[in-house]
């Protein structure tokens, strides 16, 4: 075992529980809801957090961060996860775009984007995917073309999350020849109300909000919009998706449910069929060991030897529990699986409906199952 | 096993086919879940004019086998009525809609639609009244509360065994969909500068939704062939083998199906969203896999599970 969550861990996860136990309903799924309660409550919560200098804790010191180890960032991610993400959408600008632009922005972008984010005042969006550009995100035709100073975009986005939310938008766009492919590409910093950007939803079975198409239709790009330098957008997009296969805690959610299903049930539980307790048993180990495997990969990424193929064992085995659990416990609650959060009296506010269709998707966001299963082949057969 | 049906009865299927198809297909289902009217002002009119009402599945294994069948048609379209449990109503209690029961809240799909009756898996008998509208959930649309009230008598097991056939017939019709939508999108998407069919681990996903579809449809066909014949205890016994391999089937082909989609299959334009949200009802009422396995394992307990060995074991 090479980490150790440090003895400061479970007094701040205990801090962590006593804040959502006062500011977040037990019934909230996310704030990606028709309600638009559930994005205040989110918004309120952002604030809270701010105020306690726990929004911004894995942030350094020098951009109003607590400088907090990757154990306490770990801590917070889990914790936020399990209760279904309390800070809403904003955890896109906590966690890479707020670090993309530490690392790579200018002082005047530090200064103009890094505050409001630290503030818990901005929701930023992620523009990658493209209609043709899914798993082979290297072929996006998004153009981005010179415009005096500036730049002129024009292309189509998809399956863009938050964006109908979203204050700001992080644009891949292509600036180099059309098959530069990865050596092509610059990211733009643009404003959702920008003349020429236009969101849509796409209703899912994931529920509102997950899924949008952006259109961007001559969409002018001031200077200072551009993360420099020009096309060398590829490394800040993988470290943007890198975060997003380790940095979401889905095992921690898992945790939960499994934990809170069985209590809500009570006799009942016991009562089920040997075969689903033993389903059951074995998606707690499944949950334990993808734990594990992401704490490794957290323990390699502050040890500076980010392992490819680790981040995406760790990720296989998150997905698939993921989605192991979801299974588990919409068998477990029966006839009440089609419960969702607006059904009175759905086991756990409709919690375990809103994960199990969730988590339908997990193995496709943020770089498919296939594409994880490549990377860790690939390292398993290297290492002869 | 000939497993050969009258011209009479593939005619029968065809035009099912053909007419759920002219009504809107996966579209009428689409429409029915914004407005559940849509049910009776378009779908019921469809089964009228078949004359599957008159449909005694129960009459002859021919007619069981082409209720069965058309019940597949249904499900290949996310039909949004419930057919298989009006085919089994029909026989078992000479008119109106059987559904079967389970554990925990008594819950039927399109439970508002006619009048129904219930039976449990020990035979007992009940009326369903309901007592809501439909759920309108993402994934139970049509599903309704109801309450159950007690009936004299008791259903045969040949009943109840029919009724659980149709079902999975029906969901080897959302099977037979899943993998047809699949196999167009990954010859047709192209990622890499190739389809997606052209990678060798995408065919070999695309096998196993294929094998599993084939067992399934075999299985099926085995069973409703025999069910009218082979005695109770055999009867429930076949049918929730069928049911169990269904529900497996079902599970791993959508799994599969939804993968290889990617993000697109999750959007309710797309066909795949609308049959993995609909067809959960049937994968989960009366039970789902391993409540219906625990039943097998039961009914094994009592009596082997007729196989090629069973004879000499059982004798
Ligand atoms: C809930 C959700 C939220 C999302 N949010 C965002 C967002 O905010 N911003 C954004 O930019 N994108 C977002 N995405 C898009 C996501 O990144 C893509 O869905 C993902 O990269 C896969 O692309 P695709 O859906 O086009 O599937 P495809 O790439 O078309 O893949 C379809 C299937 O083919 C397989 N496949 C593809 N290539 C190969 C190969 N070479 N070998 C074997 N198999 C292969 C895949 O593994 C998959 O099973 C989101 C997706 C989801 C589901």
């Amino acid at each position: 075992m090479d980490y150790d969550l440090g003895a400061e861990a479970g007094s701040l996860r205990d801090r962590l529980r006593d804040l959502i136990r006062d500011n977040v309903p037990e019934s909230y799924l996310g704030a990606f809801s028709d309600n638009p309660e559930d994005l205040e409550i989110a918004q309120r919560f952002c604030k809270v957090l701010a105020a306690e200098h726990l929004l911004t804790l894995a942030w350094p010191e020098e951009f109003g961060g607590a400088g907090a180890s990757v154990w306490d960032q770990t801590v917070v991610r889990e914790e936020m996860w399990a209760h279904y993400e309390p800070r809403g959408a904003q955890y896109m600008g906590l966690n890479w775009v707020g670090p993309a632009i530490m690392r790579h922005g200018t002082p005047e972008q530090k200064a103009k984007y890094l505050p409001p984010i630290a503030a818990g005042e901005v929701i930023w969006c992620q523009g990658f995917s493209e209609p043709d550009a899914g798993s082979d995100l290297a072929s996006l035709r998004t153009r981005a073309v010179p415009d005096g100073d500036g730049w002129r975009l024009n292309g189509q986005k998809v399956w863009t999350s938050y964006a109908l939310m979203a204050d700001h938008c992080v644009v891949a766009a292509r600036t180099g020849a059309p098959d530069s492919r990865h050596a092509g590409i610059t990211l733009f910093l643009v404003p959702m109300d920008r003349a020429g950007l236009t969101a849509v939803p796409i209703p899912s079975q994931l529920g509102p909000h997950h899924l949008n198409e952006l259109f961007l239709d001559d969409v002018r790009v001031e200077p200072g919009e551009a993360i420099l330098p020009v096309n060398g957008g590829w490394k800040v997009m993988r470290d943007a998706l890198a975060y997003e296969r380790v940095g979401i805690a889905r095992y921690a959610r898992c945790d939960r449910l499994l934990t809170e299903t069985r209590a809500a049930l009570g006799a009942d539980f016991d009562s089920a069929p040997p075969a689903l307790l033993a389903r059951y048993a074995r998606a707690a180990v499944h949950a334990r060991t993808a734990r594990l495997l992401s704490y490794k990969t957290i323990a390699a990424q502050a040890a500076g030897e980010i392992v490819d193929s680790d981040a995406a064992a760790a990720r296989v085995a998150v997905t698939r529990c993921d989605q192991e659990v979801g299974g588990v416990l919409m068998e477990l609650i029966g006839s009440d699986a089609f419960d969702g959060r607006d059904q009175a009296g759905a086991p756990l506010h409709g919690g375990i409906e809103d994960h199990y269709r969730y988590s339908q998707a997990a193995t496709v966001a943020a770089g498919t199952l296939e594409m994880q299963l490549t990377l860790v082949a690939r390292a398993a057969l290297e290492a002869r | 096993m000939n497993l050969g049906l009258p011209d009479e009865a593939q005619e029968l299927i065809r035009a099912a086919d053909r007419a759920i198809a002219a009504a809107g297909g996966v579209e009428l289902t689409r429409a029915a879940e914004l407005d559940p009217t849509v049910r009776t002002a378009v779908a019921a009119p469809v089964v009228a004019a078949l004359g599957l009402g008159d449909l005694d599945v129960g009459a002859d294994p021919d007619i069981a086998v082409a209720g069965a069948e058309v019940c597949r048609v249904a499900g290949s379209h996310a039909f949004p009525y419930p057919l298989a449990a009006m085919f089994a109503g029909r026989h078992a209690t000479a008119g109106g809609n059987l559904a079967l029961v389970g554990g925990g809240r008594p819950r039927v799909d399109h439970g508002d639609l006619g009048a129904w009756s219930a039976v449990d898996g020990s035979g007992k008998r009940y009326r369903a009244v309901p007592v809501d509208a439909p759920l309108g959930s993402k994934l139970g649309p049509f599903v309704v509360d109801v309450a159950l009230e007690p009936q004299p008598g008791r259903s045969a097991a040949v009943d109840v065994a029919l009724a659980l056939d149709l079902v999975s017939f029906t969901v080897l019709g959302y099977v037979e969909r899943a993998r047809a939508l699949t196999v167009e999108h990954v010859t047709t998407r192209v990622q890499f500068g190739q389809t997606l069919s052209r990678f060798q681990s995408v065919r070999f996903q695309i096998a196993d939704v294929s094998v599993l579809e084939r067992g399934l449809r075999e299985l099926a066909r085995f069973t409703i062939a025999r069910v009218l014949t082979v005695g109770d205890r055999e009867a429930m016994a076949d049918a929730l083998a069928l049911r169990v391999a269904a529900l497996e089937a079902a599970t791993e082909v959508f799994r599969i199906a939804h993968q290889l989609h990617g993000a697109i299959g999750f959007c309710d334009e797309h066909d795949l969203s609308i049959l993995s949200r609909h067809v959960q009802p049937l994968l989960r009422l009366p039970l789902a896999l391993e409540g219906t396995t625990q039943l097998l394992v039961d009914s094994i307990a009592l009596a082997p599970f007729d196989s090629l060995f069973s004879a000499a074991a059982g004798a």
